[in-house]
C-alpha cells in the first residue's frame, strides 16, 4: 500500500529513495498514525493582527521565566537559618542574615551570569503580568470572550490571579527588608479574615509572624505548586485556543465561518519563533542594562525596620492603594474584631476578580445574546461594554496611583493627606465619569462612521447650486484597504432583535430588574440598527 | 474579485513561486474559485482531507508584489540582510561565552556586557527570522473554514442514552444503601484533607498574639545591644528598643539578656519618644506611665504590622510608611489619619536603681499589631 504524503510534495519525489527524515516520519506514522493530524495542525490558519501578539508576549515571558528560574534554583538556598555574611559585597560583611538573603547576594555578586539572569527573571515576571493585563484588555474590548470562548476567559482570569501570586511569592523569597515587609503585611491580611484568619496565618507561616522555616514553604509554592498550576492552565488555554480557532476582526473575505491568515507552517511558525527571540532579547537587554530589585541596598529583613517609599511590584500596587485609601473601618464587638485591612485586601479583590471572571456570562445574560461569535468588534461597536471597561480601568488606575501616593506627594511636594483624600474622592467619582464619557464617545464615533458610510467624506469644497443654495461636496467612502480590518458601517446591537430579556410574560422582581439592566446595556441601539452592511462583509 | 494574490512578474525561480505554485495550480487564479494550497488531495479520501485543508481564496486580499518577489537582486539583498543578523547572533553568543568565562564578575561591566551579548544572540536570531518570514516567505492569505462545535441531535441523544444506561447498570438509583454509604465514605475521605492542612504547624495560635516578650523589669535595649539610660534621649529624640529580660545567673546575680531575634523584634519592638515637658496628655489610668517626658509605644502598626518608623518632631506625629497611618504621640498615639483605627498600645515606663529604663509593669495591656478575629 502506498502512503499518501502531505501537500507540497509533488508526486515524483515519492519515487525517490526516502531521505532519513522521511523514513523517520514513516516509522513514527506506522506506530502512531500521525500524518493526517500533523497535516491538519501544520495547516492550521492563524489570523494576522498586531493585537494578537500581546498574549504571545505573556506566553514567551513565561517560557523565559522557566528557563531563568531553573538557573536560579541551582544557586538559591531558601533557608531561614541565620548566618554571618562573608561574601564579596563589602557593606554587608559580618551582618547576620538568613541563608536565603545571603545566597541571593551570592547570586548577584559571586555567581557567573547570576545577576543578569536574576534581573532577566524579575523583568520577565513584570512583563508576564503586564502582558496578561494588556491581553485581557484586548480580549475584553473586542468581545473575544463571547461564546464559545467563555471558558478560556475564565482560565485567563485564573492565570492573572496565579501570576500575581507567583510574582509576589518570587519577590518575597530573597528575604530582604522589602520582601519581609511585604510578607508581614500578607500575614496581617491572612490574620484579618474572620473566624479562620488567625489559624490560617499560623498554618501558612508555621506559627506567629515571622513564622518558623517559612521560606522553604514559600519556595515550594514558587517553584513547584504555582508554576505547575500556571503550566497546566496555560496548556488548557492554548489547547482551547487551538481547538476553537482564533478570533479575527472583520475584513475582506472574512466571515463568522472562516479564518483568514497564515498557516502555522511555515510562515506563522517562523514569525512566532522570531517574536519569541525578540521578547527574549528585550528582556536580556533589560536584565543586563536596567537594574531591578537591588536587594543588597535594602539589607536583610528586620521586623523593626522599614525603608520609606518602599513600593511593591506594580501588579500589587492596586492592593496597596486600596489599603491606603480605606477609611479606618475596624469592627469590634461580641469579643471579636474584623480588621480594617480585610475590606480592601480580601473583599475588594474578591469582588473585582469574581465580576471579571463572570463577565462573559453577565453580558450574555443581560443582552440575551446566546450566539457564537468568531468575528471581533471594535470597542465603539459595543459602547456599554467599552464604557464598563473604561470605568473599571479608571477604578484600577486610581487605586494603583494611590499605592504610590507617598512617592507622588514627596516628588511634587503635595500633602500626603491631600493625596489620600483625592484618591478617596476620585475612586468614587472618576469611574462613573469615565463611563459616561466613554459611552458618549463611542456613540459619537458610531454616528460619524454612519455619516461617512451614507454621505461620504467631507471634501471641504462648497458649491453653489443654480437655486442659490450652498452645498458641500462629499466623496464616497473608499473601498476597504485589503488586509486591514474593515470599518463596519452598521450600528452594533448587543441584543438580537426579538430575543430581548428572554423572560416574556414573567413579571417577577428579578425579571423586571433584569429588563431594566438590559435596557442599560442596549440603550445605544435606539438610534437605529438597520443600516446596510458594508460590502466587505458577506 | 478576480485578482491573483500576487503577481510574480518575471522572477520564475523565486522562493515564492516554488512554494506557492504547485504544478497545475496556477491556472485557477483567474477563475475566481477557491484554490487549494499545495497538491490537490488524493481522490480516495478527499472528503476527509478537504475538511481540514487550508484554502486560498482568490481575491480575499491582494498586495502589490514585494521587491523581493519581482527582483532577484532585491531577493538576494534580503537574504544577505538576514544572514547578517544570523551572524550577529553568533557573535552575540560567542560574546556571551567569552564574557561569562573570561570577564571579571566583580567588575561593573560584567552584567551589562552579558545582557547585551545575550540580547544580540537571541535578538539577532529573532530579527533574522522575522525578516525571513516577511521578506522571503510568500505572503499568503490562507482561508480555513470554521465548524460549529455543537454535536448533532442524534449524537447527543445516543450519548445521553448510553450514559443513562451505564448509570442504570451501576444501579445507584436502586441500591439506596450502596449510594448512601458511598457518599458517606467519599465525604469522610474528603474530610481527611484537613489532616495534612492542620499538620502544617505545631504552633497553635492559643493566646500567642495577646503577648509579647516584655516582662516586668525588663530593661530597654537598642538593636545594637546597648541598654538605654534615663536622660540619654534628647527632647524630640526617638529610639527603638527591645526587651532585655532579667535572668539569674549561676552566681545568683541578676543579668539582662537582650532579646534581639526576629520573633522578639517582630512583636516587642517599642518606640521611645521624648516629648517636650508638659505636652503629654496621659490617657485615663495611665498616669505615671511616662518618665521625664519619655513615652513608650509599640512600634508595630495597629493596622498591618509594619514598623511605625517616621517621627515628625514639630507635630509629634508618628507615621507608618506602609499605608500612611498617622498617630498623635502626646494624645496616647491615637490614630488620626489613614487606615489605622486603633491607637498604638502603650508600655508603662520605669527606671531601675541603676538608672536604666525598664518596663515598669511588664507586658503591654492589650495585643499589639494588626487585628485578628479573636481580639476582643
Amino acid at each position: 500500500m502506498t502512503t499518501t504524503s502531505g501537500p507540497g510534495a509533488p508526486a515524483p519525489k515519492l519515487a525517490k529513495r526516502p531521505s532519513p527524515v522521511r523514513k523517520m516520519n514513516r516509522a513514527v506514522d506506522e506506530r502512531f498514525h500521525t500524518q493526517r493530524s500533523l497535516r491538519e495542525n501544520l495547516n492550521k490558519v492563524f489570523p494576522d493582527h498586531w493585537s494578537f501578539m500581546i498574549g504571545e508576549i505573556a506566553l514567551y515571558s513565561f517560557v523565559i521565566l522557566l528557563l531563568t528560574g531553573i538557573y536560579l534554583t541551582l544557586f538559591f538556598d531558601p533557608s531561614n537559618t541565620e548566618i554571618i555574611y562573608d561574601g564579596s559585597y563589602v557593606p554587608l560583611k559580618g551582618v547576620e542574615m538568613s541563608r536565603a538573603y545571603a545566597s541571593t547576594l551570592d547570586i548577584s555578586f559571586d555567581t557567573r551570569a547570576g545577576l543578569v539572569f536574576r534581573q532577566i527573571h524579575h523583568w520577565a515576571a513584570l512583563l508576564f503580568v503586564a502582558a496578561i493585563i494588556v491581553h485581557l484588555f484586548r480580549v475584553f474590548f473586542t468581545g473575544a470572550y463571547r461564546k464559545p470562548r467563555e471558558i478560556n476567559w475564565l482560565i485567563g482570569v485564573g492565570l492573572l490571579v496565579m501570576g500575581i501570586f507567583e510574582g509576589f511569592a518570587g519577590y518575597s523569597l530573597p528575604d530582604d527588608l522589602l520582601s519581609g515587609t511585604g510578607l508581614r503585611i500578607a500575614s496581617s491580611i491572612a490574620q484579618s479574615i474572620p473566624v479562620v484568619g488567625t489559624w490560617a496565618s499560623f498554618l501558612v507561616f508555621n506559627g506567629e509572624w515571622p513564622g518558623t522555616n517559612f521560606l522553604p514553604r514559600l519556595y515550594v509554592a514558587h517553584i513547584l505548586l504555582i508554576p505547575g498550576l500556571l503550566l497546566a492552565l496555560i496548556g488548557a488555554h492554548m489547547g482551547i485556543l487551538w481547538f476553537q480557532k482564533h478570533t479575527d476582526f472583520p475584513g475582506p473575505g472574512k466571515t463568522e465561518d472562516n479564518v483568514v491568515g497564515h498557516r502555522v507552517f511555515p510562515v506563522f511558525a517562523v514569525k512566532s519563533g522570531g517574536f519569541f527571540m525578540m521578547v527574549f532579547a528585550m528582556l536580556a537587554l533589560l536584565g543586563g542594562l536596567a537594574q531591578i530589585n537591588p536587594i543588597w541596598l535594602f539589607g536583610p529583613y528586620d521586623p523593626s525596620k522599614v525603608s520609606s517609599a518602599s513600593q511593591p511590584d506594580f501588579y500589587i500596587g492596586f492592593l496597596d492603594g486600596s489599603t491606603r485609601l480605606m477609611p479606618p473601618w475596624e469592627f469590634r464587638g461580641l469579643g471579636h474584631t474584623v480588621a480594617a485591612v480585610f475590606w480592601p485586601t480580601v473583599i475588594l479583590p474578591g469582588i473585582l476578580f469574581t465580576l471579571l471572571a463572570l463577565y462573559p456570562w453577565l453580558e450574555s445574560k443581560f443582552t440575551g445574546d446566546r450566539e457564537s461569535h468568531n468575528l471581533l468588534q471594535r470597542p465603539r461597536e459595543a459602547p456599554t461594554r467599552t464604557a464598563i471597561g473604561a470605568m473599571s480601568i479608571t477604578f484600577y488606575v486610581v487605586l494603583w496611583i494611590s499605592g504610590g501616593n507617598d512617592v507622588i506627594a514627596k516628588t511634587f511636594s503635595i500633602s500626603l493627606n491631600a493625596m489620600t483624600w483625592a484618591g478617596r474622592v476620585g475612586i468614587i467619582i472618576l469611574p462613573p465619569i469615565a463611563y459616561v464619557v466613554t459611552k458618549k464617545l463611542c456613540i459619537a464615533l458610531n454616528a460619524r462612521d454612519h455619516e461617512i458610510a451614507h454621505h461620504g467624506i467631507e471634501t471641504g469644497i462648497i458649491r453653489q447650486l443654480p437655486s442659490g443654495e450652498f452645498v458641500e461636496d462629499h466623496r464616497p467612502k473608499p473601498d476597504p484597504v485589503p488586509d486591514h480590518p474593515v470599518v463596519p458601517t452598521h450600528r452594533f446591537e448587543l441584543s438580537p432583535p426579538g430575543e430581548h430579556g428572554n423572560g416574556h410574560g414573567k413579571t417577577g422582581v428579578a425579571t423586571r430588574a433584569r429588563k431594566a439592566v438590559t435596557g442599560f446595556f442596549t440603550e445605544e441601539k435606539a438610534e437605529g440598527g438597520e443600516e446596510p452592511v458594508s460590502g466587505a462583509r458577506h | 474579485m478576480s485578482e491573483q494574490d500576487e503577481t510574480p512578474a518575471g522572477g520564475g525561480g523565486s522562493v515564492f513561486d516554488r512554494v506557492k505554485r504547485p504544478a497545475g495550480g496556477g491556472s485557477d487564479g483567474g477563475s475566481g474559485g477557491p484554490e487549494v494550497l499545495g497538491t490537490p488531495p488524493a481522490p480516495t479520501d478527499s472528503t476527509q482531507l478537504e475538511e481540514h485543508t487550508a484554502w486560498r481564496h482568490a481575491g480575499v486580499a491582494h498586495r502589490a508584489p514585494r521587491a523581493e518577489d519581482v527582483d532577484r537582486r532585491a531577493e538576494r539583498r534580503a537574504e544577505r540582510l538576514i544572514a547578517f543578523w544570523f551572524t550577529a547572533s553568533v557573535i552575540g553568543t560567542l560574546g556571551f561565552i567569552v564574557a561569562n568565562f573570561v570577564g571579571d564578575k566583580h567588575k561593573a561591566y560584567y552584567t551589562p556586557v552579558l545582557g547585551t551579548a545575550l540580547g544580540l544572540a537571541v535578538g539577532g536570531l529573532g530579527i533574522g527570522m522575522i525578516l525571513w518570514a516577511k521578506r522571503l516567505m510568500p505572503h499568503e492569505q490562507a482561508v480555513q473554514e470554521r465548524h460549529s462545535f455543537k454535536s448533532t441531535d442524534e449524537e447527543t441523544a445516543v450519548f445521553e442514552e448510553e450514559v443513562a444506561l451505564g448509570f442504570h447498570d451501576m444501579g445507584l438509583g436502586r441500591h439506596k444503601l450502596l449510594r448512601r454509604s458511598l457518599l458517606g465514605a467519599g465525604a469522610v475521605l474528603g474530610g481527611l484533607t484537613v489532616v495534612p492542612l492542620l499538620n502544617l504547624t505545631n504552633a497553635k495560635p492559643g493566646k500567642k498574639l495577646d503577648h509579647t516578650h516584655w516582662v516586668k523589669g525588663a530593661r530597654m535595649v537598642t538593636g545594637e545591644g546597648r541598654f538605654v539610660k534615663l536622660g540619654e534621649i534628647a527632647i524630640g529624640g526617638i529610639e527603638t528598643v527591645f526587651p532585655a529580660v532579667p535572668i539569674t545567673n549561676a552566681s545568683g546575680e541578676t543579668e539582662f539578656e537582650p532579646l534581639l531575634d526576629l520573633h522578639a523584634k517582630a512583636d516587642s519592638a517599642t518606640i521611645l519618644v521624648r516629648l517636650e515637658p508638659g505636652i503629654n496628655k496621659p490617657r485615663q489610668g495611665r498616669d505615671g506611665w511616662d518618665v521625664d517626658g519619655l513615652v513608650a509605644y509599640s512600634k508595630i502598626c495597629s493596622h498591618a504590622g509594619c514598623p511605625v518608623s517616621l517621627y515628625e518632631q514639630q507635630t509629634h506625629h508618628l507615621l507608618c510608611p506602609c499605608h500612611q497611618s498617622v498617630f498623635d504621640v502626646p494624645d496616647g498615639c491615637r490614630a488620626i489619619f489613614g487606615p489605622a483605627s486603633r491607637s498604638l498600645p502603650q508600655l508603662a515606663l520605669g527606671v531601675d536603681d541603676e538608672g536604666y529604663l525598664i518596663a515598669r509593669d511588664g507586658d503591654y495591656t492589650e495585643p499589639i499589631g494588626p487585628a485578628f478575629w479573636e481580639r476582643s
